[in-house]
């Protein structure tokens, strides 16, 4: 005890420390406030039947919300939902942004246009482009128009929002096209990173173009393919507003993703905060457990030790 | 017959600023050329050429007798070591020696074979599990040139491959450089900034400026007779000592020259080979090396006195800077020669000092190239 107190005491003696506490305090009151507190109060309310109304009694729950998730069908299309979403976008906005940060580091003129063109997408609000996406997919939306009045390839309206796959492909197609700039920027940055030297290293040991693109580019963004990734992923399961603008979750619910169905849970029926929490957990979870994986499979001390 | 030949090559970069200009250079099949010269003269960008990194803007590169203007790099049978070793900083340096290889589809026994072979001569045998940033400087350096040697190319190209080494280890390697170059009976094409790299590697010296060629010889030559004021200034250190305006009289058939203020008839050699090319009466530039300026014994006729300003030890060898009027230069004096100047900071003594007149070099004051 006395050694931990005189510890603690030549700490605060250290000019350098307090001043260190002082400028990191600001900082972590606010994630402890509004992240760490929320995270542990979230798990707690899970365990119980939560009330927010005046003088109500929350009622200890155990397991039951978790049990309730689980039995619940809704819930599981939500999270499958969101696995098709994910599935669908975070490699096609990888892939698709890596193709045209690859092309702009080829090109020497018009680059910062064709930045800029790319990442307009990405600073524009979700809502409005939801909207807009919405106008072409509804009923009466401009893809309709082109199929039957146009090409009249079908004489009555193809319902793409309101049918589950087609729906969810159709958030999905929002959500890559306003993603590809910022993987694009992302990714940008790490092609220049590359020192030129090793594309004239590798033409002279004879690598072609596509060699030179496996042997020696994929090498070096390994640790931004990773973090593209991992952001993207939790990104993913944090969809909401394409979902909410486009669907609304409809018809029936099938087309819900995690978040969507949480906030309908909540806020818009029922008001079942412990089922919400008890979901939130959970996807908490697979989210850190995808996180982990990932990281181990990239992971370049695995690396070092194997050879 | 695995030779480079350039002739008249030209690299133009934007409208009318020419990196390099009517470059051209023809090789032996064994021979250690140097491309040396000031940052900025174009060297770099000569190898970068013969590599076939740079297009060319006019002129014909040939390498082993074959037309490479529009050949791929890869498709020269060249191996290039770079200044950053440019190492894959992924593989291994099995894998870095080896890629060439693979890329060819050379079988993988046979692979293994010449890269423990090549890490054999370079000793890097150790390392290969390694990755590159898991290795000194000075290994990394061997990678590279490993990398180049493996692929057993008709010619290699080396640009600065030591700017980066410090000085123990940049002689170290130099000397294994050469040994490579004799073991290997190839040509090599270095690039430099530093002359003495030039003068102890080289058998053939190109000194460039400006984009220009300035001379091409082998090192004693480029040493003894240089071409114009450039190559004399640029090549040896400390640089020649340049006497600017220093009239030249020819007055039957006899020449003489003043400069530091004093009034030489020129030894025999010299007056033969400048009536020779006919030179006329006019002012010259005078380049004396430091080495060829002694102190005086009595002996000596004409002695010129200077003003002692700073000396500088070398153990060997003490540099002396002298002062004459407005004239400054060094002169080079063996250390045992007077126990006084190996002290720091003996100034303001006047000393009389000889000059060694057959070994001195004259150039035109306008076109400052050598009159001889």
């Amino acid at each position: 005890m006395s050694t931990r107190f005189s510890r603690a005491k030549s700490f605060f003696k250290r000019k350098d420390n307090i001043r260190m506490l002082a400028l990191l305090f600001p900082g972590l009151a606010v994630i402890g406030l509004f992240t760490f507190y929320p995270i542990i109060k979230m798990f707690v309310m899970s365990f119980f039947d939560w009330k927010i109304g005046y003088q109500q009694v929350s009622q200890f729950a155990g397991l039951m919300n978790y049990a309730a998730v689980f039995s619940d069908k809704a819930a599981g299309i939500a999270i499958a939902n969101t696995f098709y979403y994910m599935l669908l976008t975070v490699p096609l906005q990888m892939i698709i942004g890596l193709l045209v940060a690859l092309m702009i580091n080829g090109i020497r003129r018009f680059t910062v246009t064709f930045r800029l063109m790319y990442y307009l997408p990405v600073i524009t609000s979700w809502v409005v482009v939801a909207l807009l996406f919405r106008n072409i997919f509804s009923n009466q939306g401009l893809l309709n128009y082109f199929l039957m009045d146009v090409l009249h390839v079908t004489n009555d309206p193809i319902g793409w929002l309101s049918t589950r796959w087609p729906a969810l492909t159709a958030t999905s197609l929002l959500g890559i096209w306003k993603g590809i700039g910022w993987n694009m920027v992302i990714f940008l940055a790490a092609l220049q990173a590359i020192p030129g030297e090793y594309y004239e290293a590798a033409s002279i040991d004879g690598l072609n173009r596509r060699q030179q693109f496996f042997r020696i580019t994929l090498p070096n963004i390994k640790g931004t393919i990773l973090f593209s990734l991992v952001m993207l992923i939790i990104g993913a399961f944090n969809t909401y507003t394409p979902i909410m603008v486009m669907t609304g979750g409809n018809p029936a619910h099938q087309t819900e993703v995690v978040l969507t169905w949480l906030y309908y849970q909540t806020f818009s029926v029922s008001g079942k905060m412990g089922y919400a929490a008890a979901l939130s957990f959970l996807v908490t979870a697979i989210i850190s457990v995808l996180a982990v994986l990932l990281f181990k499979v990239f992971s370049p001390q695995k690396e070092e030790r194997k050879s | 017959m695995a030779g480079v030949k350039l002739s008249h090559v030209y690299k133009e970069f934007d409208k009318g600023n020419f990196a390099v200009s009517d470059f051209s250079l023809e090789t032996g099949e064994h021979e250690f050329v140097v491309l040396v010269g000031p940052s900025g003269c174009g060297k770099s960008t000569t190898l970068r050429m013969i590599a076939g990194l740079e297009d060319i803007t006019a002129g014909e590169i040939y390498i082993d007798g074959k037309l490479v203007n529009d050949m791929e790099p890869k498709n020269r049978d060249i191996a290039m070591v770079f200044q950053n070793y440019a190492l894959y900083p992924h593989m291994t340096v099995f894998d870095n020696i080896a890629l060439s290889l693979q890329i060819r589809h050379v079988p993988k026994d046979i692979i293994r074979e010449r890269v423990m072979a090549v890490a054999e001569t370079l000793g890097i045998s150790q390392y290969l599990n390694r990755k590159p940033r898991a290795l000194s400087g000075g290994q990394r350096q061997r990678v590279a040139l490993g990398r180049a040697i493996v692929r057993q190319p008709k010619i290699f190209l080396l640009d600065e491959p030591l700017s980066n080494l410090d000085a123990k280890l940049r002689n170290q390697m130099r000397t294994e450089i050469i040994k490579l170059f004799h073991a290997l009976g190839t040509t090599f094409i270095y690039v430099t900034h530093d002359q003495v790299e030039a003068m102890t590697m080289a058998t053939k010296i190109v000194v460039m400026s400006d984009g220009l060629v300035q001379q091409i010889g082998s090192p004693r030559e480029i040493y003894h007779h240089p071409s114009n004021v450039f190559t004399a200034g640029f090549m040896g250190s400390p640089q020649m000592n340049f006497f600017e305006r220093c009239p030249l009289e020819r007055k039957d058939g006899q020449y003489t020259l003043t400069f530091l203020g004093t009034r030489f008839l020129l030894p025999q050699e010299k007056q033969q080979q400048l009536s020779q090319k006919n030179v006329q009466s006019g002012e010259v530039i005078v380049g004396v090396r430091p080495e060829d300026i002694r102190l005086a014994t009595q002996e000596d006729d004409d002695k010129v006195s200077a003003l002692l300003e700073v000396s500088e030890m070398l153990g060997n060898e003490v540099l002396l800077h002298m002062r004459k009027a407005q004239e400054s230069f060094i002169i080079r004096v063996p250390e045992f020669e007077d126990a006084r100047f190996s002290q720091v900071g003996v100034a303001e003594t006047t000393l009389e000092l000889a000059i060694a007149l057959s070994k001195i070099h004259l150039f035109d004051a306008e076109t400052r190239v050598n009159l001889i």
